[in-house]
């Protein structure tokens, strides 16, 4: 009962002054400080943006351009086929999501609720899965390709990514079903429910947001890889948005107008999406992947 | 969704999957697959555009298809499809060419071309493409030399004029520093520039190149000891630009436009970048110079060769199509247009004519007298150059236990091989 | 907070006889063709010579050998542990510290959050590009606003020397990564039940106590995943690098993921896949042993799982 004695002194004490100052100096220095890290992370984005619209001239002269220059953009664009290579990026990013989410959704949810031999075990490996490093099976998975017959394919381009996107949702994916309910399968049981339909029609729809996080990370994942782009695929016309930026800016190496303009358009694209979807994503977040 | 509904989608996506990203062509149409990291030879480009039409033109049914890789994922590209046995029909293969054809992977061209063809190189060009033995894996499509650009006006304005020797450029570097100037730019991030400023080093104190990359020389000898105590000597004087390591050629260059630099080392492709990219400042007050030599009146090697070479893959289905494609590039009518367009350096004499930039036809004439190898083909040999390089530049080693290393780094590397 | 544990006794036998095999199987399916059989290729490759043009050949323990006796890994092994140690402190601190802050009923939160996590959703390689400009040495943004407020002397060449370019880079890192792990900490102290904070305030408790008994106690779990995942990624850690530096200079800033990628495609040598794959094992295994530690510590007060 201490705590309650201490209290009700603290409480009797007359109001000191600076305890209210303490209270708002508290404050400022919060806000401050969040001000302070905000502008740094923004900083080098701003600057990105801002130069790309600057004219050659002045790139290293202000700090704002003048007036808004589009010339960096049109020089970008015309060497670049961005509709083509978005919908490249699209189709590959697409397809990766949906594979792992049917994978991930479906074996996330045994390994949240069934208990069998090898659970354990099984998990850690999945786990493994997302320690190897990319480069590794960089060669091996190239001549796999070209033993199915997919290389040179953003088809096959995708499979090479579901490894390590399905080890990573599989991981969150448990998370989420871990903190529902079991009552909710009994239920459905007793109503004469199946596994599958218990899965399909009575957890996933809770687990939305999960689902939503799953997308979100890898659609970002698979959007901005390089490695893997640059090396399976050969075809200029199949190339994805990363690899085709990368080859237009080359060309423009001292040009950092044009540089930063050809890297705001590979940017833009996952910048919206993310502002869309970020309320989901925060959302899903909070209810519960990351419960233990 | 319902049920159906997914099932519906996924049906379509499979379909979609199926047949959207196939890159096979259909049954008709032979694809010869050209692959590099010359930017320009993208469709769209009214040079590339132009020479691919006309050799489709004269062979119907074929489709000609350009990857370009960018040259700083090259070589990993590369090194991926070597071993998934995936290689292009015809491709520029930088400094894996003589490897791949001791391996058997690339054509040898003394076997398929006529003497007269390969005559019409450059000799020392396509004597740097030609190993001991006398075959040749690469074809040279364009060449190199690199210089010294000068800003006139900087030089003026500091009453300096650009240097003969070695020695006049340490004794001038002081006063440019002063100026708050640096005298000479280049970069060395990730590019290896080093290496064409180290050679032509090790050929003006009379070493020899081609011996050092085959090990008839030790690369612990007096000329390489001589080149890099210049080297370091040059660091010590300030003559570079600060933090030289961690500097990419284009910062450099970009050093020179805004005139904070009196001097730019560089290869002769710059003269045609200049036209495009720099700021009027430099373009109007650029002159090009020979490297300095050694001593007043001795030779001004500088680094020259091919860095854009074709290699015919003798694994490929198109190999007879890849060696028609070939000659009707370097054909004269086609290849001088090239060279016009690209503002490039021929690899063919008979091309000179078709160069339009007075600039680059100097370097060209100078190259033909001076030019000293700097690509090496050798296992290790690019990478033990560059490493010493570095740590000479960096200023952590001694010039005669870089040599050493040096030698060390490339047997090594040739054991492993 | 309460862990569900399925309790085995209410499902029928039968019932999961067949589920979990077959809910399993594609991920399961889909792991072991692109994943298992590579890693196995490349297991089987740590054995052998080969440089991609002639076929391999078998050299037993040789390129572990090599490896262990090679200077550069071991120096690119002290850049991996001084990258994985400071990211892992780094990127795990400050975004719970900042997560708390976000959550002590800042206005305009959504506001910062948001600005934080911007830099997330850029690939790797065009950070990369974009904090190469940056750093350049003599026009880069960072110089050139030392200099404008006067901080001329402390200009350096941030990625050109070796003892600046390791923490240019961990600072890019964790420039990048910040948003994430702050996200994360955010949504998991939005679960702390508020009345816990509440008895703390009654016993006059100041904020830094009662982030220090009442916070990272309670998210506990959600720190040892942010350290595994850092960890993980500290250890592989090869796109920041390679976009910035390409390990130089000089080898200055060379870690096991660049080393890994230069012996397996540079030119130093021929490309070496079998000593290269040596390198990527290493990295497994460290990975492997480091984050079953810290799993085993964190679960010492967690309930079972």
């Amino acid at each position: 009962m201490t705590d309650m004695t201490e209290a009700s002194v603290l409480l009797a004490r007359p109001a000191i002054p600076y305890g209210r100052f303490a209270h708002y100096f508290g404050r400022a220095a919060i806000y401050s400080t969040l001000g302070a890290i905000g502008a740094l992370q923004a900083f080098p984005l701003v600057w990105l943006v801002v130069t790309a619209f600057k004219n050659p001239r002045e790139v290293f002269n202000s700090f704002l351009p003048s007036q808004l220059d589009f010339s960096n953009f049109v020089r970008v664009w015309s060497n670049l086929n961005l509709p083509g290579h978005l919908i490249n990026s699209l189709y590959v990013t697409s397809l990766t999501v949906a594979i792992t989410l049917a994978a991930a959704t479906l074996a996330g949810y045994v390994f949240a609720r069934f208990r069998f031999f090898g659970r354990d075990a099984l998990f850690y490996i999945f786990l493994a899965a997302m320690m190897i490093p990319s480069q590794t099976i960089l060669i091996p998975m190239f001549q796999f390709l070209k033993q199915i017959g997919l290389i040179n394919t953003l088809t096959g381009l995708s499979f090479s990514y579901l490894g390590s996107a399905v080890a990573f949702s599989v991981f969150l994916m448990r998370s989420f079903f871990v903190s529902l309910p079991k009552e909710l399968g009994d239920a459905a049981r007793m109503d004469g429910a199946g596994e599958f339909r218990t899965f399909w029609y009575v957890y996933l729809p809770l687990a939305k947001s999960g689902v939503a996080t799953v997308v979100i990370i890898q659609s970002m994942s698979v959007w901005n890889e390089f490695m893997f782009a640059n090396t399976f695929i050969s075809s200029p016309g199949l190339k994805t948005i990363q690899s085709a930026v990368f080859q237009a800016v080359d060309e423009f190496s001292t040009d950092y107008g044009a540089l930063c303009a050809g890297l705001m358009l590979a940017l833009m694209p996952i910048v919206i999406v993310f502002l869309v979807l970020q309320k989901q994503f925060v959302r899903g977040l909070t209810a519960g992947a990351l419960k233990g | 969704m319902t049920k159906i509904t997914r099932l519906l989608a996924g049906a379509a996506l499979g379909l979609v999957s199926a047949f959207l990203p196939i890159a096979h062509s259909t049954a008709q149409e032979t694809v010869l697959h050209v692959m590099g990291w010359e930017t320009r030879h993208v469709p769209g480009n009214p040079v590339w555009d132009k020479l691919v039409a006309g050799f489709e033109a004269e062979h119907p049914g074929v489709r000609v298809e350009s990857n370009v890789v960018p040259i700083t994922q090259y070589l990993g590209t590369l090194a991926a499809m070597t071993a998934a046995g995936t290689l292009p029909d015809v491709f520029f293969g930088h400094v894996k060419a003589l490897e791949l054809g001791r391996a058997g992977l690339a054509v040898d061209y003394t076997d398929v071309m006529t003497d007269e063809f390969l005559d019409g190189f450059s000799p020392n060009l396509l004597a740097q493409l030609t190993t001991a033995d006398g075959a040749v894996y690469a074809l040279p499509y364009t060449g190199f030399a690199f210089g010294i650009f000068a800003n006139d006006r900087i030089m003026t304005e500091l009453g300096l004029t650009v240097p003969n020797t070695w020695e006049e450029l340490i004794e001038m570097a002081p006063k440019i520093r002063e100026a708050g100037l640096a005298p000479l730019a280049w970069g060395n991030l990730n590019t290896g520039t080093c290496r064409d400023f180290v050679m032509p080093l090790i050929a003006q104190y009379g070493g020899d190149a081609r011996a050092l990359d085959e090990l008839t020389a030790s690369w612990d000898s007096e000329p390489v000891i001589q080149a890099l105590t210049l080297l370091d000597r040059l660091t010590k004087a300030g003559v570079f630009l600060d933090g030289v390591n961690g500097l990419d050629i284009n910062q450099a260059t970009q050093i020179a436009y805004q005139g904070r630099a009196a001097m730019l080392y560089g290869p002769s492709r710059n003269v045609g970048i200049f036209q495009k990219e720099a700021p009027p400042d430099w373009l109007e007050n650029f002159s090009v110079h020979k490297m300095p030599a050694v001593i007043a009146d001795g030779r001004h090697f500088m680094a020259a060769g091919s860095g854009l070479a074709w290699v015919v893959n003798d694994k490929s289905p198109n190999k007879e199509l890849a060696l028609e494609f070939l000659k009707y590039v370097f054909s004269p009518p086609v290849y001088n247009d090239i060279i016009a367009g690209f503002n490039g350096f021929p690899s063919r004499p008979s091309a000179m004519d078709a160069v339009a930039l007075p600039q680059v036809r100097e370097m060209i004439q100078w190259a033909t007298e001076d030019g000293a190898r700097n690509v090496l083909y050798g296992a290790g040999s690019s990478d033990a150059v560059d490493a010493a390089c570095q740590a000479i530049l960096d200023g952590s080693i001694e010039p005669a236990a870089a040599a050493a290393k040096m030698q060390a780094d490339v047997l090594k590397a040739r054991g492993k091989s | 907070m309460p862990t569900n544990r399925p309790s085995s006794a209410r499902f029928a036998l039968r019932q999961w006889n067949w589920v979990v095999p077959a809910f399993v199987a594609p991920a399961a399916l889909i792991l072991i063709v692109l994943m298992a059989l590579p890693m196995a290729n490349a297991v089987v490759l740590t054995f052998q010579f080969w440089n991609g043009m002639t076929p391999p050949s078998w050299i037993g323990l040789s390129n572990y050998q090599t490896l262990f006796s090679e200077p550069l890994f071991w120096s690119a092994l002290r850049n991996t542990a001084y990258y994985t140690i400071a990211t892992v402190v780094l990127k795990t601190s400050l975004p719970l510290i900042l997560a708390s802050l976000l959550s002590s009923g800042v206005r305009f939160s959504v506001f910062f959050r948001t600005m934080y996590f911007m830099p997330v959703v850029i690939s790797l390689a065009i950070s990369g590009l974009l904090w190469k400009m940056i750093y350049e040495p003599n026009f880069g943004l960072l110089n050139e606003t030392l200099r404008f407020i006067g901080l001329g002397n402390f200009t350096q060449i941030w990625l050109g020397s070796s003892n600046t370019v390791m923490p240019s880079i961990i600072a890019v890192s964790l420039w990048q990564g910040l948003g994430f792990y702050l996200l994360i900490f955010y949504a998991a102290i939005q679960g702390v039940p508020s009345d816990l904070y509440d008895a703390a305030k009654m016993d006059n408790a100041n904020a830094l106590r009662r982030f220090w008994h009442v916070t990272v106690p309670m998210l506990r779990p959600v720190i040892v995943l942010v350290i595994v995942l850092n960890t993980i990624n500290g250890v592989k850690v090869f796109d920041q690098v390679w976009a910035m530096t390409a390990g130089g200079p000089n080898h200055a800033s060379d870690t096991l993921g660049t080393y890994l990628y230069s012996t397996a495609f540079g030119s130093v040598g021929n490309p070496q896949f079998g000593y290269a794959t040596t390198i990527a094992m290493v990295i497994l295994v460290l990975s492997a042993v480091l984050s079953i530690i810290q799993i085993r510590i964190g679960r010492r007060q967690e309930v079972e799982y």
